[in-house]
């Protein structure tokens, strides 16, 4: 089967694009355009240092050139945040938007429980710092800003992307500053 | 999940009271199905939201006045008229089961936007068994002008028509038929024959296993005609192409190399001899003579004969092997085997030998003859088997061909394991 068979989308929010197979809702690409210049009208995307501003962590917003063969860290921090002893949390974006920040939270859950899945929960062996210093900035208030529809789409996301047992959710909790703490037990919720 | 209102496209935004502005897609986790949202179980109506000047969107409304928009690919909203709402609601109220009034209802919204055609077939599909004529509201129209694009194109002395984007359209009622048409038609737009010849093998392999009434008969017309122009592209085509060709058309007198399989053959009467069951089926441009014998084995032999591809806007095959199926009764998967073919004078030959599969079962090789490249991400293991199922002669072919292949090139992983296991 072509590729062209498959349904192409743009989220308007981010200007992520996605190519989804047909009859699944599983997404085989994921990628933001760049900008592209010579017009008279804004052409979809960003320039590589403005992309990595808006992606969650330094080690996300790595690039790799596939005719040039070279990798592009234009955070800076990438590389040695992904090949560190420790893995380090650099945040990245830059939005304002309390959903997007409350995101951002939510993905460094998800990456660092996958990472340090084991019993004991071995956190370790990343390196919060950076994600720390960044949540002790947010507004205190995140959680209220949410709409509850936000929130609930927050919770199903968790609940979809987070595996491990909510005692290692609540250990990573606790290693949060506020309002990051806080946004992470109300996702978890009751689980037990 | 059990209400009879849910979102039929994968997004949906809220709308912010008192603003007409909407929300983020699927509140922010935009790689969700919202049709799969957890407060979307129950009390949720139909709706047409106002949007701009004398135009809707397709809408969800609860009781307590909250209203999400449909939104297609592109996070627009979905537009609709109030006609086809109630179309839909009517849909909805039987879902999935499509009675008549519901079909009624369906055939009402051929005008319907696309993204609304798309997604109520698409979840149809996938909830219920919605009768085929009903997919004949998806715009088949895209496919009829395609398909007339790049028959112009077979033509030696003939350009490739219009280029038609038919993208993901037409998936809801068949999937793996306007991707290799595409294929063919950017091999012969761009004078790449390889990429044409890929498109080509696709589609008439695909034909073979789609859902054929799906496609309204106008449609299947158009196809019939083009997979009959590739049988005289490519001769070694001809044979597949007369079988599609009759079934798109609904003929049914079309000689298949096909034939029944049977476990036990009797001892011929009066004799304490294994009985041969020989059976020559096909004619001179595909050919397979199958022995079925008492001891429960089945030699297939084919004779394919060869394609002369010099003036061809396909590309000349690397290698050659005719697939073969085995399709038992009781629903059990299919085995499929490729022979490989070695060239004896103007045809080329191979074959395989297997234990006959326990029960009924039916072999079949309508299929038309592969190369190397649609090879190129079959099952090493799948190969494997056919390596095994070869005779020496055939099985020296494939190392042959596999010696000039890449390392990673599936015939080759088989061929290194098949020799391995030596």
């Amino acid at each position: 089967m072509g590729m062209s068979e498959f349904r192409t989308t743009i989220t308007p929010s981010s200007l992520v694009c996605s190519v989804v197979r047909p009859k699944s809702n599983s997404r085989l690409i994921e990628y933001r355009g760049l900008s592209k210049g010579g017009f008279h009208f804004p052409v979809v995307g960003s320039r590589l240092a403005e992309d990595a501003e808006y992606r969650d962590f330094a080690f996300n917003a790595l690039m790799y050139d596939v005719l040039g063969h070279i990798v592009i860290d234009s955070s800076g921090t990438g590389l040695d945040d992904l090949l560190g002893q420790k893995r380090r949390f650099t945040p990245q974006n830059v939005s304002t938007d309390p959903f997007t920040q409350a995101e951002v939270v939510l993905r460094a859950a998800k990456f660092a429980l996958r990472w340090c899945e084991g019993s004991p929960l071995n956190l370790a062996s990343v390196d919060l710092a950076p994600l720390k210093t960044w949540i002790a900035a947010l507004p205190p208030a995140l959680c209220q800003m949410l709409t509850r529809a936000q929130l609930n789409g927050l919770k199903t996301m968790y609940h979809r992307t987070i595996r491990a047992s909510p005692q290692h959710q609540r250990e990573f909790a606790a290693r949060l500053p506020e309002p990051g703490r806080k946004l992470i037990e109300t996702l978890i919720g009751g689980a037990r | 999940m059990t209400s009879i209102h849910r979102p039929l496209s994968a997004w949906i935004a809220h709308l912010v009271p008192n603003t007409n502005e909407l929300g983020l897609v699927n509140d922010g986790d935009h790689r969700s199905d919202a049709r799969e949202m957890a407060y979307f179980v129950d009390g949720w109506c139909r709706v047409a939201v106002p949007w701009g000047v004398d135009s809707f969107a397709l809408g969800l409304k609860r009781g307590d006045d909250v209203v999400v928009v449909e939104l297609d690919d592109v996070g627009a909203p979905i537009t609709i008229s109030p006609e086809a709402l109630e179309a839909i609601d009517h849909i909805e109220q039987r879902w999935p089961v499509v009675d008549g009034t519901a079909a009624d209802a369906l055939l009402r919204l051929a005008d319907a936007p696309l993204p609304v055609r798309y997604w109520l077939l698409e979840r149809l599909d996938a909830e219920g068994d919605p009768p085929d004529e009903v997919f004949a509201i998806l715009p088949w129209d895209l496919l009829d002008r395609a398909v007339d694009a790049v028959a112009a194109g077979l033509d030696l002395r003939g350009q490739v028509g219009a280029l038609v984007e038919i993208r993901h359209w037409l998936t809801p009622a068949v999937r793996g038929l306007t991707g290799p048409i595409e294929q063919l038609d950017h091999g012969l737009r761009t004078g790449d024959r390889l990429i044409a010849r890929l498109g080509a093998s696709a589609l008439l392999a695909n034909l073979r296993d789609i859902p054929m009434l799906r496609i309204p008969e106008r449609s299947r017309t158009g196809l019939s005609r083009l997979v009959t122009l590739l049988g005289r592209v490519d001769r070694s085509y001809s044979h597949v192409s007369r079988v599609l060709a009759a079934q798109l058309t609904g003929q049914s007198m079309i000689p298949r190399i096909r034939a029944d399989l049977y476990p036990n053959l009797e001892a011929a009467a009066g004799t304490k001899h294994v009985r041969e069951h020989i059976e020559l089926l096909g004619d001179d441009v595909q050919q397979v003579q199958l022995v079925q014998t008492r001891a429960g084995w089945l030699r297939a032999t084919a004779r394919v004969a060869r394609a002369n591809t010099v003036e061809s806007p396909l590309a000349e095959r690397v290698g050659t092997f005719l697939p073969i199926r085995v399709l038992p009764h009781d629903g059990a998967p299919e085995r499929r085997l490729w022979i490989a073919l070695s060239v004896e004078g103007d045809h080329l030959v191979g074959t395989v030998s297997i234990a006959l599969p326990q029960g009924l079962s039916e072999f079949d090789a309508d299929d038309a003859p592969v190369g190397v490249h649609e090879l190129a991400s079959a099952d090493p293991e799948e190969l494997l088997d056919s390596l095994h199922a070869s005779t020496a002669m055939t099985a020296k072919r494939w190392l042959d061909i596999a010696d000039e292949l890449s390392d990673r090139h599936p015939v080759r992983v088989a061929a290194n394991e098949f020799e391995e296991s030596l």
